[in-house]
């Protein structure tokens, strides 16, 4: 088998599983939106992130 | 009494004749103020204390070399080792191994330097009787006359106000600890620590006069961690919460003050406590009392947070005082904690795959959450004594190839947790940004798994549910830090 064929992690995987979405597109939509949800708090953190890296560049300890 | 005081390893047998004073007499390097902070440290355990006079300390030479050895009135190149032991070793046991192994608690160099002559120290916080809560440890194995032995604590130096002050010492401690502890990282020695911040410096580098955060960050970044920084006052509420979670990670890292750095590397909880529930999720980060620190400025192992006082070692400074932390991450660490916290709770809460529709037994409020950083080596090799809850589980994640890095929140009702036990968790690509949707790697609840069985063979995201019945709790990931 090539490293390029349908992979199972588990020899019964068709059988006991499903495929939550689909199609990549469903689930790329179900991802856009979650993260649009989201986005305002990760621009808040990266925000914070930035704003502690100027921070650090003043606070001098000896 | 003292065996062969004039011979290159004498040894203290603490009696009604001799004790700590005796360390006086027979170190002229020890001042009362390091003998001040070895009785603090050690006084509940050492009952025999070998000398090693004329000890070569790779750490101090490198010090003498670069700074005292230039001045005119220099102080002598070698130092003294101080070996603890729990038990009265005879003269004659000094090569029996396996007893000097049994009851040694550790070393501590002694420099010919002033104010500070504590240099490195390595002692085990087991042994020493005031130490309680998880921490992050390392091994050194020495030898002792030529016995090998092996020690396994957090490295601690003091600063010698030259060279080194409370920023490179605490640095010192941190990168010693990478280097004791992982191959990949190498040994850093004092005056290397400023040389690695050489090209962020304005003026002289010696005599030291600090460093600032982002120097320290610089220096961590220089022998290839990742370092992130948080400051109280820019991330607000969450800032206590995600030194937890780094520390709970197995990352050590800096904790500064407005004039004062330590190391901190270890955290105590009480899992008693109650808690006030109205949120989704409760952090476990909320059972916790405070840290384990290093201060250069005082001894090993202190506590800083609520409850200090009660092991006898409180730090100095309070946890409300830390302005910042430096998380010295591995350098493929890419997604920070906050930002898989925040993803990770809007997939639990989705209509799709979140707990409300897919988890009867986890729809209780709140749902205890434990965020922390793994290797998916370390992962799996932890499944088959946690057991994962479920066959299925232990196979699915046994199979799955992961990356070097992952983020795991594992996920309890407030009862389990106590108990130290969880019933499900999610993971998450750590070698990822937080927008792409392959980061997502598996959502383990007790009645169904999914996993992203596409992005498992690097191919496009695929989310396969696999149904499970039958499920059990299992005990939480225990990994970086021990428990002392």
């Amino acid at each position: 088998m090539s490293e390029t064929a349908e992979l199972v992690l588990v020899p019964e995987q068709e059988k006991v599983s499903e495929t939550k979405f689909k199609t990549a597109s469903e689930f790329d939509a179900f991802w856009q939106r979650l993260l649009r949800g989201v986005k305002p708090q990760l621009d808040t953190l990266a925000a914070a992130r930035r704003a502690s890296e100027e921070d650090a560049k003043r606070r001098h300890i000896g | 009494m003292i065996e062969g005081g004039h011979s290159a390893l004498p040894i203290i047998h603490f009696d009604a004749e001799h004790d700590w004073p005796a360390l006086l007499q027979l170190t002229s390097y020890l001042d009362e103020v390091g003998l001040d902070r070895l009785k603090r440290t050690l006084a509940k355990c050492v009952r025999c204390v070998a000398v090693e006079l004329h000890y070569i300390d790779k750490d101090y030479r490198d010090t003498f070399s670069t700074y005292h050895s230039k001045r005119f009135t220099t102080p002598p190149a070698r130092c003294v080792r101080l070996h603890f032991f729990d038990a009265a070793i005879q003269r004659d046991e000094f090569r029996d191994g396996e007893k000097l192994q049994r009851h040694y608690i550790g070393y501590a160099v002694i420099r010919p330097t002033r104010p500070n002559c504590l240099g490195r120290t390595l002692v085990a916080p087991d042994k020493l009787g005031y130490v309680s809560g998880s921490i992050c440890t390392c091994d050194e194995m020495l030898s002792i006359q030529g016995v090998p032995l092996r020690i396994r604590g957090f490295p601690f130096i003091s600063q010698d106000a030259d060279v080194t002050v409370c920023a490179q010492s605490a640095l010192w401690m941190l990168l010693r600890y990478f280097s004791d502890r992982y191959p990949m990282y190498r040994e850093i020695y004092p005056s290397q620590i400023t040389d690695l911040t050489r090209d962020y410096s304005i003026g002289r580098v010696f005599p030291s006069s600090g460093l600032t955060d982002w120097q320290m960050a610089e220096a961590c970044r220089q022998i290839g961690l990742g370092p992130l920084i948080y400051a109280r006052r820019k991330v607000g509420a969450d800032f206590d919460h995600l030194l937890y979670t780094y520390v709970e990670s197995g990352i050590p890292t800096l904790l500064s003050t407005d004039n004062h750095v330590v190391a901190c590397f270890g955290h105590y909880s009480d899992y008693s406590k109650s808690l006030g529930a109205t949120a989704d999720f409760l952090p476990s980060s909320l059972f916790n009392d405070g840290f384990i620190i290093n201060d250069d400025n005082d001894i090993p192992y202190q506590r800083l947070g609520e409850n200090a006082g009660a092991t006898g070692a409180p730090a100095a400074i309070k946890l409300t005082d830390v302005e910042s932390f430096t998380a010295p991450l591995p350098a493929r660490v890419f997604l920070p904690a906050e930002d898989f916290e925040a993803v990770a709770s809007a997939l639990l809460l989705t209509d799709e795959f979140g707990i409300k529709n897919c988890s009867p037994a986890l729809n209780v409020k709140p749902v205890v959450t434990r965020t922390f950083l793994t290797t998916g080596r370390s992962f799996k090799r932890h499944l088959d004594a946690r057991g994962m809850g479920h066959p299925r589980v232990f196979e699915l994640y046994r199979n799955m190839p992961l990356p070097h890095f992952i983020w795991v929140r594992e996920l309890s009702t407030l009862d389990l947790y106590r108990a130290h036990r969880v019933l499900g968790e999610i993971i998450w690509d750590a070698t990822r940004n937080v927008a792409e949707s392959g980061g997502w790697l598996a959502l383990h609840y007790p009645e169904r798994l999914f996993v992203d069985t596409g992005s498992a063979f690097n191919r496009r995201p695929k989310v396969t549910d696999f149904p499970l019945d039958k499920s059990t709790d299992y005990p939480v990931m225990v990994h970086n830090l021990g428990a002392i």
